[in-house]
């Protein structure tokens, strides 16, 4: 059986807690073609919807899959 | 005279709603899509001539090709295999292919190539240190050897990862010390980036726009947010800053030597006020700075895509 080693680098990861962009709580209007959310009984833009951390998918290329947590992790 | 806005992002991106509020507040028009519905729910018809013409039609909007006055490529999602296809990964690559070459022939706020090929953080800092943006001396290698000798020569070294930190169970591996007895073999498994520990005042986060600098002074309460302001986002403080002139010009010719419209760069700035360049993201992310400092980023980019000059 081959031992899995594990590289250098990640041995330095740490464990976070990433405040992820809820996809259901966004409300895509076609019409202005932005999120919205529901904040109380009203509905306004998405913008400035968190503290920081986030999981959305930030890779600039369809080329590669899932989610890149670069420099721009708190994106919004 | 082409009057259209192409913003090419997932749904969800509501980074890329900055900008399209501020587009559609001065009433541009903006035709939005998500190059990973093609081809399950956008339609793309085109004919070569002189020029490519034809059209997209997606969420209920049409897009003349010849209409663009400039595409942006901010966080679109893959487009997938379809399983209706009996040949479905054949069928992804070549609604890859026919997607992006298509959209090749249009003006673009950073072209998705260009994008790709700046992502690269050796060709960076190449390009960083040819423009006399002063990268840190920095060490690529599998070899342990080397980053032994490297410490040798430059004393404490921090290691960092080339592109996402990011493992697949959320785990997040950021800028870190090197404690110089724990370098082993582990070095050879992969790629490692090592650089000196760099004495930090304060960091800079500068988006650049078409030539215009958005500085962003990064303060940090926590030593986890001094090694890698990502690490702890809690401790930091964001103000308004300048850049020096050099400093500026040399960061315009380092985006025009790669092509960018737009980049986000990290630099330190040292004790002794000196810039050292870490890295700039050709599509990376600014919202939050905005949110931060006030630095009318969206409005820039919005004018970028407009195609007016500040």
């Amino acid at each position: 059986m081959t031992q899995t080693l594990v590289p250098f680098g990640v041995r330095h990861a740490v464990t976070v807690d990433p405040e992820p962009v809820d996809p259901v709580t966004l409300i895509y209007d076609p019409d202005q073609q932005i999120n919205l959310v529901r904040d109380g009984g009203v509905v306004v833009p998405a913008l400035k919807h968190s503290t920081g951390k986030t999981s959305t998918t930030t890779a600039s290329s369809d080329a590669k899959p899932g989610n890149d947590y670069d420099s721009d992790q708190t994106e919004d | 005279m082409a009057t259209t806005v192409a913003v090419f992002t997932a749904d969800a991106d509501v980074t890329a709603d900055y900008v399209i509020r501020e587009l559609n507040e001065r009433g541009v028009n903006v035709f939005r899509c998500d190059p990973g519905d093609f081809p399950a729910t956008v339609t793309m018809a085109a004919r070569s001539g002189a020029c490519w013409t034809g059209r997209l039609d997606a969420g209920g909007r049409c897009l003349a090709l010849d209409d663009v006055v400039c595409a942006w490529w901010r966080r679109p999602n893959r487009t997938e295999p379809d399983a209706r296809s009996a040949e479905p990964e054949w069928s992804a690559r070549e609604a890859r292919a026919g997607f992006h070459g298509l959209m090749a022939v249009l003006p673009w706020l950073n072209r998705p190539d260009d994008i790709r090929r700046a992502e690269h953080k050796p060709l960076q800092l190449a390009v960083a240190a040819a423009v006399g943006l002063a990268p840190p001396p920095t060490l690529l290698t599998n070899d342990p050897d080397e980053v032994r000798a490297f410490a040798k020569e430059h004393g404490p070294l921090i290691y960092k990862p080339l592109c996402s930190g990011g493992l697949s169970d959320h785990r997040m591996i950021y800028a870190s010390t090197v404690a110089p007895d724990t370098v082993d073999d582990g070095v050879r498994l992969t790629a490692h980036l090592f650089q000196p520990e760099i004495p930090k005042d304060h960091e800079l986060r500068v988006t650049l726009v078409d030539g215009r600098a958005f500085a962003a002074r990064i303060d940090a309460a926590s030593d986890d947010a001094r090694r890698d302001w990502r690490a702890d986002y809690t401790s930091l403080s964001y103000t308004a800053a300048e850049l020096p002139g050099a400093v500026l010009d040399k960061l315009r010719a380092y985006a025009q030597r790669l092509r960018l419209r737009f980049l986000a760069a990290d630099m330190i700035v040292t004790p002794a006020g000196d810039h050292v360049f870490l890295e700039a993201n050709p599509n990376g992310q600014w919202a939050w700075i905005e949110d931060a400092t006030g630095l009318p980023i969206a409005a820039a980019i919005a004018d970028a895509l407009e195609g007016r000059t500040p």
